[in-house]
């Protein structure tokens, strides 16, 4: 089975910066898995660990998977997975702007704003900003709260995209899907991150059984 | 197999020079450093040698047979207590972890005013390390070298911190929230070459 | 706890447990995740990750001689 793992430049980890040497297996004695094991992705892992170099691991068994990551003593940094490019990542970061978008107007056409909702839905990118300022404006007027923080998500999530890391971006995807007033998952904040982690498959061409 | 401060502790007992020494090479740095994070300013290293002293003579006596690094930093602390050399300078309140956006706002509780990271390798030397900790209350500085410096357990600290074991995690905490901002004060001056 | 719900001000407040590596599973995956999608916190934690390295590391005075000398001094047999 293929195991990913998001890095920083360098083949760096993005908490301990531990430099990993590419190729060979590296290993900790400890049981402890979580606090000394080596953590990998498995594809629906991925949208939470987002970074900017893209790894394929493997991984000695035993390997465990917990809900966001796997841990194993034993691991191997095998190959970049190339087509995680900046260019790539700049493309997820888009299309979370345009979920971000959808979720803004689904709440605004519930709230009874639809034609305002039409207007962010069909804005043309460099209208985007001030569409979404303008509909919380009206749904200020209107009370609806919800679909006001939405519409900033909206700002927030164009702001990123050229400030910010891409994983701030989905971040902010998933936050408005996660705080839609209706929602259409049980945990919209996950069906979120699935929807990433599908993205980043089809993108990346990545092993739908990893 | 590694030495254990019982076989230490033996080997003095019986005179071993040797032992000694090598106790020396692994918990004087830690000593000199409590001292120095803790006493006043123009005091000489007397304490210093009077806990080491201490600390061999009770090892000879069977006072003391283990948890050498633990009972060396207590005679330090007592030490300096006994000679009324303590840093009671006054230090300035604590300061806050930052300044986070309002609960009205979108985005509560994040950052209203982002940190600015250091330059690449900027990492502060020991001698802003010291400073730093000199800056800190000294209940919490001596809890952050016995803790973080000298890596003893919170059982083994107790006494020399003069805090229970349950009690400690929240100093401990305040402390390195301090500890950290000062070393940003300290890098923002002048920034220390990584070494 | 989840990423989902976590504040700068929260995770902020959780750094010492994370440095002791004393949090649970779920925690620390929220607690390093929002590092990964807030810039600046992945900066204050950076910070603290490296100050705290240093302190660990800033106990390095030699041993004196006479200070070796005087301790073996004390090793004379005892009356």
């Amino acid at each position: 089975m293929t195991y990913f793992k998001f890095l920083r430049p360098g083949a760096v980890s993005p908490f301990t910066r531990y430099v990993w040497p590419v190729g060979e297996w590296v290993s900790v004695d400890a049981t402890d898995l979580c606090r000394s094991g080596f953590h990998a992705c498995a594809l629906a892992h991925l949208p939470y660990w987002l970074g900017e170099e893209l790894w394929e691991v493997e991984l000695a068994a035993p390997v465990e998977e917990s809900r966001h990551k796997v841990v194993a003593r034993r691991a191997r940094l095998l190959s970049r997975v190339e087509a995680w490019t900046p260019a790539a990542a700049r493309d997820l970061g888009a299309a979370c702007v345009a979920r971000t978008i959808g979720h803004a107007v689904a709440e605004l056409a519930e709230a009874g704003l639809r034609e305002i909702a039409r207007r962010l839905r069909d804005a043309e990118d460099a209208e985007i900003a001030v569409a979404a300022a303008h509909c919380a404006e009206q749904a200020s007027a209107k009370g609806a709260w919800q679909a006001v923080t939405l519409c900033g998500y909206v700002s927030d999530a164009i702001e990123a995209l050229e400030a910010y890391p891409v994983a701030s971006t989905a971040y902010i995807a998933a936050r408005a899907a996660d705080q839609r007033t209706t929602a259409e998952s049980d945990d919209p904040y996950a069906a979120e991150r699935a929807w990433q982690a599908g993205w980043l498959a089809t993108r990346l061409r990545l092993d739908r059984s990893s | 197999m590694p030495v254990t401060d019982e076989d230490t502790c033996a080997r003095i007992g019986r005179g071993d020079a040797s032992a000694v020494s090598e106790l020396l090479e692994r918990d004087h740095a830690v000593a000199d450093l409590l001292f120095r994070a803790s006493s006043a300013q123009s005091v000489g290293d007397g304490a210093l040698k009077s806990a080491w002293a201490t600390l061999i003579e009770d090892i000879r006596s069977g006072l003391v047979t283990g948890c050498l690094r633990a009972a060396l930093l207590e005679r330090v602390i007592f030490a300096l207590d006994d000679r009324g050399e303590f840093d009671t300078a006054r230090t300035p309140a604590l300061p806050g972890r930052g300044a986070f956006l309002a609960a009205d706002d979108r985005w509560a509780g994040w950052w209203a005013d982002e940190p600015v990271p250091w330059p690449e390798g900027a990492e502060p030397t020991p001698a802003q390390v010291l400073t730093v900790l000199r800056r800190i209350p000294l209940s919490l500085r001596v809890l952050l070298v016995v803790r973080d410096v000298a890596h003893l357990p919170a059982a083994q600290a107790e006494r020399i911190v003069n805090r229970p074991s349950d009690r400690q995690a929240p100093a401990l905490e305040a402390a390195r929230d301090a500890y950290v901002a000062y070393v940003d004060e300290e890098v923002a001056r002048g920034c220390g070459p990584r070494t | 706890m989840r990423a989902a719900d976590m504040s700068c001000d929260l995770v902020a407040g959780l750094m010492s447990r994370w440095w002791d590596g004393v949090m649970d599973d779920r925690d620390r995956d929220a607690y390093e995740q929002h590092l990964l999608f807030c810039p600046p916190c992945m900066v204050q934690n950076d910070k603290a990750r490296i100050a705290l390295t240093a302190l660990a590391r800033a106990a390095r005075e030699p041993v004196p001689a006479d200070l070796r000398r005087d301790l073996v001094a004390l090793l004379r047999p005892m009356p």
